[in-house]
């Protein structure tokens, strides 16, 4: 199986929710399924689909930072010092869609492996104690990868009929915007914080895992004009950002 | 509320009870079982407001589950008339009756119905069995 392999450079938010939605449709009109990576410039707040925007006042080291609402569940996410991937992947693929979470996370616990970072992954539901934290990364739920106490990988989803899109954020260092949340180079000092090298590692084991064929793509024009036309709609609307 | 076996469904894990009030028929929508055990862990749920009109296969409204936010599909075209609005603060519900205390919304239906679009009891659980 064919699957587009996709590399932006960091762009605002919006775009990147714009165009994670619009490679969405695109899975459940083609059939083809697409890995993407990506990074937020400027650092960006994304607030899960249900949190209320007023949460954001529960935390004064990001209130100021501009901030959406993603289409996708989980908790609310610094993208700072990280790396976003997004996967879109059409229902002709009959894995239960929870197990996406688990080939990803997997994936990248086997790069982390490769580079000497003790990482693991959380197979079971922890009990729910309270009210969740704001951010996601103080969240603990099934397949969010840990380096020791700390979440490195979180991942939520959006379904429809015809596809699902998973994204989720893996951190590589700590954002002054999160100070309590530490990455990868806080905690394992030494161990690279290429973006490059970690693309190239996590892409080749998932293409070994699912049996696919990755090939180097872009986003078309029909999808930049999609995309395009889902900031208005949307991402950048007050009326979407705004609506809990 | 009548039994499963009563009700009719869609291939998106929604039911339908179908039933004449005078005129008009209504019909009251859910979601299965078969649905509420796959989306296990449901902390989030939003439904229309009366007087939204929708079309058979439009989507009503929406879940979080495993931080996956999934659409809630219509099954027939109408007006909602009524909406479960304490549904969202009693998730419980749906797991414990979801052909009764959990239904969602209740719609006066816009003739004539394209009920070939629905499966049977029968035609939901062979589909289920299949694992789709």
């Amino acid at each position: 199986m064919d699957a587009r392999l996709i590399t932006n450079t960091a762009a605002s938010g919006s775009w990147n929710m714009a165009v994670d939605e619009a490679l969405l449709e695109s899975a459940a009109r083609q059939g083809v399924p697409c890995l993407r990576f990506y990074q937020w410039h400027p650092a960006t707040v994304s607030l899960g689909y249900f949190q209320s925007h007023r949460d954001r006042l529960q935390h004064a080291a990001s209130l100021h930072a501009p901030w959406l609402r993603r289409p996708t569940g989980g908790g609310a996410i610094v993208h700072d010092r990280e790396l976003t991937y997004s996967l879109v992947v059409p229902d002709t693929f009959r894995l239960p869609p929870e197990q996406w979470y688990r080939q990803v996370h997997e994936a990248l616990l086997a790069v982390l492996r490769q580079a000497g970072v003790a990482a693991r992954i959380e197979w079971n539901a922890p009990a729910r104690s309270g009210p969740p934290s704001f951010l996601c990364f103080l969240r603990r739920g099934r397949f969010d990868l840990f380096v020791g106490q700390h979440k490195m990988l979180g991942s939520a989803q959006r379904r429809r009929r015809g596809a699902l899109l998973q994204h989720g954020s893996f951190l590589l260092a700590r954002s002054v915007l999160a100070p309590e949340v530490p990455g990868l180079a806080d905690i394992a000092p030494g161990v690279s914080t290429d973006v490059q090298t970690w693309i190239a590692g996590w892409s080749s084991i998932l293409e070994e895992r699912l049996g696919w064929r990755f090939y180097p793509d872009e986003i078309s024009d029909m999808e930049k004009q999609k995309a395009a036309d889902l900031c208005e709609l949307r991402y950048d609307s007050p009326l979407w950002n705004l609506r809990r | 509320m009548p039994e499963p076996e009563k009700l009719w469904y869609t291939e998106t894990h929604e039911w339908v009870h179908l039933e004449n009030d005078g005129s008009q028929q209504i019909a009251t929508v859910g979601i299965t079982a078969f649905a509420v055990e796959q989306l296990t862990d449901i902390v989030y749920l939003e439904l229309p407001k009366v007087g939204r009109q929708l079309e058979a296969g439009e989507e009503f409204g929406e879940v979080e589950s495993v931080k996956a936010v999934s659409p809630l599909y219509c099954p027939v075209s109408g007006t909602v008339i009524a909406v479960h609005d304490d549904l969202p603060n009693h998730l419980e519900k749906l797991s414990q009756d979801p052909y009764g205390e959990g239904w969602m919304i209740r719609l006066a239906v816009r003739d004539p119905q394209p009920l070939e679009r629905l499966l049977t009891y029968e035609q939901y659980q062979k589909q289920c069995a299949e694992g789709a």
